[in-house]
């Protein structure tokens, strides 16, 4: 089979200032030189004019030239910095299309980067999240994974897990030599522990980390008219939004992704509470904001002020995820001393409230290891193979190493010893178009 | 069952491998010849006077279940049966016995007389004859040439074989045989992949010179339990072994002469047995143990040498002599033959497919020793899978037995896969399925493959038959045999009241509840074998793991189903660095999962080959 040439524009669709197109394999130094009139020294930018194969003026622009295998694929590599509009990059295509050169599909890149032995998998895994990297803390996290931090953990447990069975081993194969002691598998349990406390940890940490992958909800409740929608676009105005709401489909509530002091947050304004509804549609939108508020990483309770204390079905949300927010304190002298007084006219109290929020998203979402669906599976099934080898200590030795024996194979393919292929599949299936 | 009809097939080599594979060949209805310098040194022990152990005494047992000779010959000479990890669980005890050793002989030469379609014939093989790249016959020293089919060679350490003692050095296969170097420049001749590896014993003792008085003891078990699934009980005498020590003196004694020893000396290069170190290593590299155990093992019932196992040793013989008697109860001890070393040439088992045949050289089977292991056991199961072999040699097929039907598939991939660095020997640490492959049910594993390959006679066929259909009654009884919270009670069993009925198997899978408390009360229990009490003892200890082990296995057999083909351009895969590439070729996987288990293949690699294989680049 000869391998296709891909290409691609690798820096998203629609209209921009400048795009980059990203070719890839054995044709890519053909096409270029045929597209542009030459090559250039490797990895230098050079400016060219782009014709298409009838000589006609395309774009003007920069080429970038990476011979394999020293470029992201490991094939040769070329890039082409165009002007970002759709009349550019279709006549791009057909001119590379006509040079027998196909255009990528999903993952095809790193797929070609993962069979030159570029990535492993827990890499790419990596990869696909740093794609998605919305704000500065996913963003460092992912590159953790991208650069096999999960991977070098796994191993290190594995290696300790069988130098555990080793020991065991010991007293299995050798019964007739002196010198190997009789309780084996008790010089077999610090090693057994560390790594089943380490496991434990990382399995603990991964909730948070998710949390910082997958973003941190946060959710405004309060009765009719306490200033929800006013403090909801306050928050928007003050953060930076990623993207803009697209909520309104219903009219219970109203969502936003922001930037929260480096932390991705999907805000969640709510339809008003009340004690009792007067019909049946209000009665549902008060249902859909208890569902969001049960839910929350982070619970924003508005009650104006001056109102006295909250009534009891409000009073009742008031936990350790929540923070209670006295609005309207512009029209009240005598302040809340138990709670946040707030102002989104005079800005009072919305900087404390934006700390304190912070704070507990520094105690929710903990950058880490954020294995995938995939690996947290694989890492329970580890943990819950250790977890039985006290109790198999006890029947026998040639048991115990059996949960150890276990224990390390779920690692092994936690790091791809064997990926069937519907896993490869899954993986580069979530990249987009061009990477 | 099958017959190879007009095959003839040629062993070389009457040791431990030769004869389980003439008597494979020949049971599989090939023609078979054995040829062997001697006809009176069929079965000769080169070394430790004992078969089986731990891992070794389970490839007996599949040996057996393959209809193998090993397990009735020892069972026929065997002097001291004991159950080794009898405390241990099911499948980790491994049966193991001392040998006479000329009963040892006479048995194993008495089993290849019997043996129909085989002939013995001695001689020594001086090269081999091929025709259009297949290897077709031998050509023996007197000039003779036989032609045949297929051969396999069984030399063991005869290829080029030189004994180090002290300063000396004397070419030889073994102590008094002379080594076979037509044959190993022959080998080499083929370009295959070579390498030294080197072997020692022990000074053998003169019994009557042993102050036995003064030693610890170990006995034979009081019930030995028979190795072949053929035997009934064993009917030779059992005897003990004597224990004693090495001390400081005769560390200081072997410290100082250290210089004089080929090991140290420098002259031997070839690598020895990491777990079977002779006295000198284990003076030098365990040199903070004040002592070592040695085992006084009796070679025979009316021998009077004594095998001192515990110190292989290449000494010159005076300090043997002088090291021997500093030790406590053999301080007048007569060294009736000094220790030595062997250095002797082997084959890069990578070189051979998974039926023992060289790819190289199609109709060439190698099996034992000279394939890199140590052992009588390892080197016999090696043999009986290469005779079958040769006996199905251009008929297409092929008879192997995979890693989680039993150790000899262990033994054989790892062969295969690994190559060896060291002399290989079988540990239950080696098998990853060790829960399933155990000595006990080496039958159920084996006999019924080896009846369809055709390499089990009819006898055993019929006795398996019987056998297998009582040990499900057994089962289906323990299963289906429940008791009441209260009746459980009745016989002394303490379970939580909670009106649920437990099966005999539920009740044996109890921390405190053993076979001896239930035997009492349970007929078909106090009468089942020791293998069937074994087997419920796994049913009911394993259970939980048998599963997930089933589950493995599947996914084992899953990689394995996908197949590389023998062409495959391992060259080709870019991301693959050139020192994986060159493994590769080497071993040459012909399935997934074997490409898995080469040394240093990363799970990136196995990735990359996986994509690769299915052509996977072109995602769409
Ligand atoms: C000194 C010594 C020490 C050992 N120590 C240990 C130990 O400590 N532990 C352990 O597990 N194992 C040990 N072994 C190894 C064990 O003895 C062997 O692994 C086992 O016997 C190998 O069996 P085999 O069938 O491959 O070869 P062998 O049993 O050696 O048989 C080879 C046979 O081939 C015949 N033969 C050779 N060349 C020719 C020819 N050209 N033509 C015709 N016939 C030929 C010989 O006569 C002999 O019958 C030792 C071996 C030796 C020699």
């Amino acid at each position: 089979m000869t391998q296709p040439t891909l290409f691609a524009r690798a820096s998203g669709s629609g209209r921009a200032g400048v795009a980059v197109f990203r070719i890839s394999g054995p044709l890519a130094a053909h096409a270029v030189r045929t597209l542009t009139g030459g090559l250039g020294k490797p990895r230098y930018a050079r400016r060219v004019e782009v014709r298409d194969t009838d000589g006609s003026f395309v774009d003007d622009g920069l080429s970038l030239w990476f011979p394999a295998p020293h470029s992201f694929t490991g094939d040769d590599v070329v890039e082409l910095q165009l002007h970002g509009s759709p009349a550019v990059t279709q006549r791009l295509a057909s001119a590379l299309e006509e040079l027998g050169l196909e255009p990528a599909g999903p993952g095809a890149f790193t797929m070609q980067a993962f069979a030159n032995g570029k990535l492993d998998l827990t890499q790419a895994e990596g990869l696909a999240e740093l794609l998605e990297a919305e704000t500065k803390r996913q963003h460092e996290q992912a590159i953790g994974n991208y650069r096999g931090a999960l991977r070098d953990r796994a191993d290190n447990w594995r290696r300790d897990l069988i130098a555990a069975m080793a020991v065991l081993d010991a007293a299995v194969d050798f019964p007739d030599e002196e010198g190997v002691p009789e309780d084996v598998a008790q010089r077999a349990r610090p090693a057994v522990d560390a790594v089943q406390a380490s496991l434990t940890t990382t399995l603990e940490q991964a909730a948070g980390a998710r949390r910082l992958a997958e973003g941190l909800k946060v959710v405004i409740i309060g009765p009719p008219n306490a200033g929800k929608s006013s403090l909801f676009n306050a928050l928007l105005r003050s953060e930076r939004a990623i993207v803009s709401d697209e909520a309104g489909t219903t009219r219970d509530f109203i969502s936003a992704r922001l930037e929260w002091d480096g932390y991705l947050v999907e805000l969640t304004d709510t339809a008003g509470l009340r004690e009792d509804a007067t019909s049946p549609v209000e009665q549902a939108g008060i249902d859909r904001a208890e569902g969001l508020a049960a839910e929350a990483d982070l619970l924003v309770i508005c009650w104006p002020s001056g109102e006295g204390e909250l009534p009891d079905w409000l009073e009742r949300w008031r936990g350790p995820q929540s923070i209670v927010v006295r609005t309207k304190a512009d029209q009240i002298a005598q302040l809340s001393a138990q709670d946040l007084s707030l102002s989104v006219i005079t800005d009072v109290g919305l900087d404390e409230l934006r700390a304190l929020a912070a704070s507990r998203f520094a105690e929710l979402a903990a950058p880490g290891m954020a294995p995938t669906q995939r690996q947290a599976a694989l890492l329970s099934e580890a943990l819950s193979s250790l977890c039985e080898f006290d109790r198999f200590a006890l029947v026998a030795p040639e048991a115990a190493a059996e949960c150890l024996r276990a224990a390390s194979r779920s690692l092994e393919v936690l790091t791809g010893r064997i990926a069937p292929d519907d896993i490869l599949d899954d993986i580069f299936s979530s990249f987009c178009i061009g990477k | 069952m099958k017959h190879v009809p007009d095959k003839r097939v040629l062993v070389v080599g009457g040791g431990h491998a030769g004869c389980e594979a003439a008597a494979a060949a020949a049971r599989m209805g090939a023609d078979t010849l054995l040829v062997t310098h001697r006809a009176d040194t069929i079965g000769e022990m080169s070394c430790n006077p004992a078969i089986g152990g731990v891992g070794k005494g389970h490839l007996v047992r599949e040996i057996d279940a393959l209809d193998g000779l090993m397990a009735r010959a020892i069972d026929q000479a065997g002097i001291q049966f004991r159950m080794l990890n009898a405390s241990k669980g099911p499948a980790v005890r491994g049966p193991r016995s001392q040998a006479d050793r000329k009963l040892y002989r006479q048995a194993m030469q008495s089993l290849i007389k019997a043996q129909e379609h085989l002939t013995v014939v001695e001689g020594g093989v001086e090269d081999i004859i091929v025709k259009e790249g297949r290897c077709c016959g031998v050509l023996l020293a007197s000039g003779e040439h036989i032609e045949a089919d297929a051969v396999v060679v069984t030399t063991g350490t005869f290829l080029r074989g030189m004994i180090h003692r002290g300063e000396e050095r004397t070419p030889a296969g073994r102590l008094g045989e002379s080594p076979s170097v037509g044959l190993g420049d022959r080998l080499e001749g083929l370009g295959l992949p070579m390498g030294r590896l080197k072997t020692g014993t022990p000074p053998r003792l003169a019994s009557s010179t042993i102050d036995w008085d003064r030693l610890e003891t170990q006995e034979a078990d009081s019930q030995p339990v028979p190795f072949s699934f053929l035997t009934a009980s064993i009917q030779v005498p059992q005897i003990a072994c004597g224990i004693t020590h090495t001390n400081a003196s005769t560390h200081q004694i072997i410290q100082e002469n250290l210089h004089r020893t080929a090991t140290y000396s420098g002259a031997l290069s070839g690598k020895g047995p990491r777990y079977c170190p002779s006295i000198e290593d284990k003076v030098v590299r365990f040199a903070d143990k004040p002592s070592h155990q040695i085992f006084l093992e009796p070679e025979g019932l009316d021998d009077d040498k004594v095998y001192p196992n515990g110190i292989s040793n290449a000494l010159p013989t005076d300090v043997q002599q002088s090291f021997v008697h500093s030790i406590v109860g053999l301080e007048q001890a007569v060294l009736v033959e000094p220790g030595y070393a062997i250095e002797y040439d082997y084959v890069d088992p990578r070189a051979l497919t998974r039926e023992l045949e060289l790819r190289a050289m199609p109709g060439l089977f190698l099996a034992g020793q000279i394939n890199g292991t140590t052992g009588y056991e390892e080197a016999a199961a090696q043999g009986l899978v290469a005779g079958a072999n040769a006996a199905l040699s251009g008929s297409g097929e092929g008879f192997s037995v995979d890693r989680s039907e039993g150790y000899i598939g262990v033994l054989i991939d790892d062969l295969v896969t690994l190559g060896v660095s060291e002399p290989y020997r079988m540990f239950t640490s080696r098998a990853e399925y060790r829960l399933s492959l155990r000595a006990d049910n080496a039958d159920d594993r084996l006999t019924q493959k080896g009846i369809d390959a055709g390499v089990v006679g009819e006898e055993r066929a019929a006795l398996f038959h019987v056998k297998h259909s009582n040990w499900q009654k057994l089962l289906s009884w323990s299963r289906e045999t429940k008791l009441t919270p209260p009746q459980a009670e009745t016989i002394g069993i303490r379970v939580k009241q909670d009106g649920r009925r437990r099966s005999v198997l539920d009740l044996l899978s109890l921390p405190d509840v053993g076979l001896q408390e239930l035997d009492k009360h349970f007929e078909s229990l106090a009468r089942a074998s020791t293998d069937e009490r074994a087997k419920l003892e796994a049913e009911a200890t394993y259970a939980g793991f048998i599963d997930r082990q089933t589950a493995d296995i599947q996914a084992y057999r899953q990689e394995s189903a996908m197949k590389i083909p023998a062409d495959f351009p391992f060259e080709a895969i870019n991301g693959l660095s050139s020192e994986l590439i060159e493994r590769l070729k080497k071993t040459r996987p012909t399935d997934l999962g074997q490409a898995a288990r080469v040394e240093g293949i990363t799970p990136a690699a196995l990735s990359l080959l996986l994509v690769h294989l299915k052509k996977l680049p072109r995602v769409a």
